[in-house]
């Protein structure tokens, strides 16, 4: 049976900090992930596309996802050290595979978890991720070496990943199906 | 250093583009046999994109706070809307976007080739409209024909009014986002900001369609007002009846004339009648800088909590610096000015110059009706040294830039309903703060 719009719709928001986020590993700016994200919701309702199955759906919003990604480098003329397409395609298989919590309840756990952080781990997380800097302007902006930088950020999305999922009573990371 | 933590930092410097080829060479080899290394890279995309989320959340909130004082001058739409629930609001807000998105997708596909639907009767400040398969176009005038599209106010003291064939009239004001197509059936969809409608009786089964990102309303005929954010919608009918259906539990109602509903996922959604106007009003600064524009400075030993100008700019070019204080709100009865109403600040200015104060007013319906002020001269105003003016509203003219629009707004402010109340400086900054704004109600004489 074909997915309804409203069923696309819904599918399309369950997985779209996952789309989200596999946009964002080409593109490398929340902003532009966001815009492809809607990019894509657009197509699957407008395009006289149609689904059977949810896999069959998510499967073609990464792949899509990962062509607008592409295209906004070219038009936006950047050069980012892009994963090839097999690692890529390795990625979204996985975040297919994925069980997840609703996102509403994970962006409450991160919002918890960065709320017990230090204001200047939260700093150097929003100059990164909102405000785009890479890490030499943060560690420029906020005086810190590189390297530091570096090891901070590495351990912030560790710590995080450990606080949200305590706050959910996840056990360990939640795949379904073995990564291929 | 543990061997993970060397991972994970090599591929936070992948992802910030800081490899060698022989480092980026490593990375690819770990990412394509080390499940381990592709959990950690999909949970820092992830955990990026939802800190961005957070973070447009706040800035999302902040700006509807500050829009709703912000721009008061021109603005003025600053009733207090409550927050979306946490789980709600961001979910809510993306599915809303979306929807908007697609329907606006929808909508250019529906009307390109078509012919004009709507002209522009009345025009203040800076406006653009978007459509015919994505033409931008801003130098919008009165008398100017429009197919279906976007039309959006981007300046604080924009307003306009669109009126459609069967003479159905549409205003907006401020920074305000307005989609719409009349293709036998009037569809509108408000992003953002305020809009009221006096809309003409419409054709059996083919209501006006309004919708927000928080609710749906079906106007057959009708004169009303509508407020909207992210997160909710207030609705004021002055005349006939508008269905609304909350879109957070498709729970409806319908809203008859002089009563008001507000539509949030958060708020109780029920029909409660217009409040009875008040005459007098005073600003509550020391408790915080909601709906206003400025500077909060706060209470302080010695000083009085305080509104500090900020400056923008005009679309003639002139930089005003401002600060100003809405008055109406959801919780508040509206406050209606008398001919022997007058308007008192108290403030301070650093330079001496002369200052500008004045009223953005509302009518009954709840439609834009000017903005009117009077001016000081600086000798009235020492540097460095408060002030305490008290202006007779009979004083108050209608703000120039407003007249072209002379005809269709009201000569004085009279019985009409505060939206905010402001001053400023022109041209160069003077330093001025608003410490208590008053609106004082006509004395009655005995006989």
């Amino acid at each position: 049976m074909i997915l309804s719009e409203q069923e696309v719709l819904q599918a399309l928001m369950r997985a779209r900090v996952r789309v989200s986020g596999a946009a964002w590993l080409i593109v490398r700016d929340t902003h532009a992930a966001e815009d492809i994200f809607q990019n894509v919701a657009v197509k699957a309702l407008t395009r006289e596309l149609s689904f059977e199955r949810e896999s069959a759906l998510l499967s073609w919003a990464f792949i899509t996802a990962r062509r607008e990604g592409i295209d906004w480098l070219r038009r936006h003329r950047r050069e980012t050290s892009c994963l090839d397409s097999e690692i890529m395609e390795l990625l979204e298989h996985e975040w297919q595979s994925e069980s997840v919590h609703p996102e509403g309840v994970r962006v409450d756990a991160l919002r918890d978890c960065l709320e017990s952080m230090p204001e200047e781990s939260r700093r150097l997380l929003r100059l990164r991720y909102f405000d785009g800097q890479n890490c030499e302007d943060v560690a420029r902006t906020m005086g810190i070496g590189l390297n530091a930088i570096y090891k901070r950020v590495s351990r912030l999305h560790e710590s995080l990943r450990l606080c949200i999922e305590g706050k959910l009573g996840d056990a360990g990371p939640d795949l379904e199906i073995e990564a291929p | 250093m543990n061997p993970a933590d060397q991972k994970h930092e090599r591929l936070v410097r992948h992802v910030d583009g800081r490899l060698s080829e022989a480092e980026a060479d490593q990375v690819a080899a770990s990412l394509r046999y080390d499940a381990e290394a592709r959990r950690f890279l999909r949970e820092m995309a992830e955990q990026a994109v939802m800190i961005a989320d957070l973070e447009r959340e706040t800035q999302g909130r902040r700006a509807v706070m500050q829009e709703h004082g912000t721009l008061a001058p021109a603005r003025g739409h600053l009733a207090r809307f409550p927050t979306a629930s946490r789980p709600f609001a961001t979910v809510l807000a993306a599915a809303a976007s979306i929807a908007i998105l697609l329907s606006v997708g929808l909508l250019f596909r529906k009307f390109h080739h078509r012919g004009e639907i709507a002209t522009i009767t009345a025009l203040d400040g800076a406006i653009q409209w978007t459509g015919d398969g994505g033409r931008v176009v801003r130098d919008l005038t009165v008398g100017t024909k429009l197919q279906g599209g976007i039309i959006e106010g981007i300046e604080p003291l924009s307003w306009f009014e669109l009126q459609f064939a069967d003479g159905t009239t549409v205003a907006i004001t401020g920074n305000s986002t307005l989609t719409f197509s009349d293709l036998g059936q009037k569809r509108l969809q408000l992003k953002s900001g305020t809009a009221s409608a006096n809309v003409r009786p419409q054709p059996s089964g083919r209501p006006m369609v309004i919708q927000t990102t928080s609710a749906v309303l079906e106007v057959i005929g009708t004169q009303f007002a509508i407020e909207t954010d992210t997160s909710a919608t207030r609705l004021d009918v002055s005349q006939g009846k508008v269905r609304v259906k909350r879109l957070s539990d498709g729970a409806d109602l319908e809203v008859p004339a002089r009563h008001r509903v507000l539509a949030a996922a958060d708020h109780d959604f029920s029909v409660v009648p217009f409040l009875a106007s008040v005459d007098t009003w005073t600003s509550r600064l020391p408790l915080g800088p909601e709906r206003t524009l400025g500077r909060w400075l706060p209470p302080d030993a010695g000083r009085d909590a305080a509104l500090l100008a900020v400056p923008f700019t005009t679309r003639l070019g002139w930089t005003i610096f401002a600060t100003a204080t809405g008055v109406s709100a959801w919780d508040d009865p509206p406050v209606k000015l008398g001919r022997g109403t007058s308007l008192r600040f108290r403030g301070r200015l650093a330079v001496s110059s002369p200052v500008y104060f004045g009223v953005t007013v509302r009518d009954a319906n709840g439609a834009f009706a000017g903005r009117f002020q009077t001016i000081r001269s600086a000798a009235e105003f020492a540097a460095g040294k408060n002030f305490d003016v008290t202006l007779p509203l009979s004083e108050f003219g209608l703000d120039p830039s407003l007249n072209s629009m002379a005809n269709k707004l009201p000569a004085r402010p009279f019985e009409l309903n505060v939206e905010s109340v402001w001053c400023h400086t022109l041209t160069r900054p003077g330093g001025l703060e608003l410490f208590q704004t008053e609106v004082i109600a006509p004395v009655v004489t005995s006989p």
